[in-house]
């Protein structure tokens, strides 16, 4: 080991994760000098107490500087909060914030990322915000807590003041938690007169897009509270200029609301709905809920059922709502599956325009099966992609009947992985790939480890001309072919001599 | 196929497919820039390779020839260390000082590949240890002051990973 040198020793640092980084530099001099790598520094921030005495902020500034750290996270908070504990305090009470915020804009030059969380009101506050983006003129992008901001600046004079200093910082991200959340800071924000771009309410979280700049404005609310509807819609008037529209967690008995006040953003283009965390079932709300989002236009639709939510969807209820939007681009789906649904998924691909459904069987919880399957179709109505993830070869076995011998002739794509692939596997995934005519013009492509003989195994495929297109990759990932771009499959599986019944009953 | 011959720092030569030994990158320079060719029975000298290590890193060459080349390295991205293939777990189950020599070649030679599968290992070798655990596994003397070993706790207490 003592041979090694150090950019070696860095080299293997890359592979291990923070926590272990950090052990490793109690090693021995040399590991920690491997540590100062600058590699070893892209994802870390450093972390200051707004309280912190100027010779422990140059301290700290320097060790920053050395390990080219470029995120800055500042709080108010005691290192009780650190450790968990929420002991909250403001910097208010230390009275030194002018000396620090000096001490930090002298010594840290090359901050990108600044973060700055806890920190109560003072005048000094305002006036570090005023001056922000001429104090530390190389953050491209601020966290800023949102009470904070809301605390700050009382009035709407200063609250301008404010923003046109911020302006000049690239991204923005306001999170909101707890009671700084809530229609009247929203509706502060809205007297602003920000521009705004793309709205994303994705579970708790509400993101901004500024379109001016391409400035972004996030508001995050706290975990315990949920997008309340009055708030979500309010900034509806105020959408002009937003293109997409995403929502994830909407209360579906509210979404009637919802769909008339986005239905109204005149730019809008996208528009989805993604309903994983659903807080009521819609199965009396149907034929409503069909329409209400027929009306709204959707381009994408995320249903989700899932066994820790609640089995509110039916499969009827799924097809309904693919032959209701025919002109949807994608519909995720997850739920359990049988030959009758796939049968009928079968049949509306035949008029469906670029459908993608997937489907997720968890069987039970114990074996942790899932599969997935993935359909789309062209804009000729040709399925194209069946893809088939699993961790059981028992539970998968049924699916080749189900699947492939309704599959029209047009496959293009096959992704299959499983966890016990076999011999038997790779010899009945040639024997499809002779029976779909597209399909055989892409070479299948294997993980080299699937098999444990895998020369012999080659060796007897080619005495029989079955190795046309076979490619040896080391990688899991899907490959895309650079020549035709079709995109081929990939078998990642360790070798499994027994579990050679997987697809044997083609 | 056409081959090259590569000589080890112990003096045995080896007569290599062009195509294995290209993996290397030091080696694809060498013929590249160097206007070495294939046809050139010189050996390619490499003198700080044994020809047991040498011998080695080109069984893993012949292996991983016909791989794609390796993706390019994502800074930001957790880097696996559980995605060796058998081949290479069984190619790395060696003692420690040859593990190392084949850390050493890899990086002389600049076999990426092998470089991070050989890293890796290492890596699997240092994951949930403790500092002491470490030195023992690896026999390193702990050449910290005490004052040093309070530097870097302090130092590891100011950063935290995004």
């Amino acid at each position: 080991m003592e041979k090694l040198p150090i950019e070696v020793l860095t080299h293997i640092m890359l592979f291990l994760p923070t926590k272990n980084r950090k052990l490793c530099a109690y090693v021995c001099k040399k590991w920690y000098s491997a540590m100062q790598d600058r590699r070893l520094s892209s994802r870390l921030f450093c972390r200051l107490l707004i309280f912190e005495e100027p010779e422990k902020c140059r301290e700290i500034a320097s060790f920053a500087h050395r390990r080219n750290i470029t995120n800055l996270s500042i709080c108010g908070c005691s290192r009780g909060h650190i450790n968990g504990k929420c002991q909250i305090t403001t910097s208010a009470w230390y009275g030194n914030e002018g000396m620090f915020w000096n001490t930090i804009s002298n010594q840290f030059q090359m901050i990108t990322t600044f973060y700055l969380a806890n920190i109560g009101h003072t005048d000094l506050m305002e006036e570090l915000l005023v001056n922000f983006a001429s104090l530390f003129p190389s953050v491209k992008t601020l966290k800023l807590e949102a009470g904070f901001l809301f605390d700050v600046t009382k009035s709407t004079l200063m609250r301008k003041k404010v923003l046109s200093g911020l302006e000049k910082i690239q991204q923005l991200i306001l999170i909101m938690k707890g009671e700084s959340y809530n229609s009247n800071n929203l509706q502060w924000l809205m007297e602003l007169n920000l521009n705004f771009h793309t709205v994303l309410v994705k579970e708790y979280d509400f993101v901004i897009w500024n379109a001016i700049n391409e400035t972004s404005t996030y508001f995050k609310s706290d975990y315990k509270s949920i997008t309340p509807l009055s708030v979500f819609t309010s900034f509806c008037s105020r959408l002009g200029c937003a293109v997409h529209f995403e929502c994830i967690n909407v209360n579906l008995l509210e979404l009637p609301e919802v769909v008339t006040k986005l239905g109204s953003i005149p730019k809008l283009k996208t528009k989805c709905l993604n309903l994983r965390h659903c807080s009521n079932s819609i199965t009396d709300e149907k034929s409503s809920f069909l329409h209400q989002i027929s009306e709204f236009g959707l381009t994408s639709l995320y249903v989700h059922s899932q066994f820790y939510v609640h089995n509110w969807l039916s499969k009827e209820f799924l097809l309904s709502v693919i032959v209701k939007f025919q002109a949807l681009e994608t519909i995720e789906c997850f739920g359990k599956f049988d030959k009758t649904t796939l049968d009928q998924m079968f049949s509306y691909f035949t008029f469906t325009e670029s459908v993608h459904v997937s489907f997720l069987q968890y069987g039970n919880f114990v074996r942790s099966i899932w599969i997935k399957v993935r359909f789309r179709t062209s804009l000729h109505g040709h399925l194209r992609t069946i893809s088939l993830i699993s961790k059981n070869s028992e539970d998968v076995k049924v699916l080749p009947h189900e699947i492939f011998y309704v599959l029209p002739l047009h496959l293009r794509e096959l992704e299959v992985m499983v966890d016990k692939l076999d011999k038997a596997t790779i010899l009945n995934l040639i024997e499809l790939r002779k029976r779909c005519p597209k399909l055989g013009k892409v070479p299948l492509r294997f993980a080299q480890n699937t098999v444990k003989d895998w020369g012999t195994f080659m060796s007897q495929l080619r005495e029989k001309n079955e190795t046309e297109g076979l490619e040896l990759h080391h990688d899991r990932r899907l490959i895309v072919s650079p020549s035709d771009r079709e995109r081929v499959f990939v078998v990642p599986s360790p070798p499994d001599e027994e579990n050679d019944f997987f697809f044997q009953s083609w | 196929m056409p081959n090259i011959k590569l000589q080890s720092s112990d003096g045995e030569v080896f007569d290599v497919d062009v195509d294995v030994a290209k993996q290397s990158i030091t080696i694809k320079t060498m013929l590249e820039d160097l206007g070495m060719d294939e046809d050139d029975d010189e050996a390619i000298p490499l003198p700080n390779v044994n020809s047991a290590i040498l011998g080695k890193v080109l069984e893993w060459c012949q292996f991983h020839k016909d791989d794609p080349p390796p993706p390019e390295d994502e800074e930001n991205r957790e880097k696996r260390t559980d995605d060796l293939c058998g081949f290479d777990i069984d190619f790395l189950k060696v003692d420690q000082g040859t593990l190392f020599e084949l850390i050493l070649a890899a990086n002389y030679l600049d076999i990426k590949g092998l470089l991070d599968a050989s890293c890796k290992t290492v890596a699997n070798m240092i994951k949930g240890k403790t500092p002491e655990e470490i030195r023992k596994t690896f026999n390193i003397k702990n050449d910290f002051t005490p004052a040093e070993e309070e530097q870097v706790r302090k130092e590891n207490s100011w950063c935290e990973e995004k």
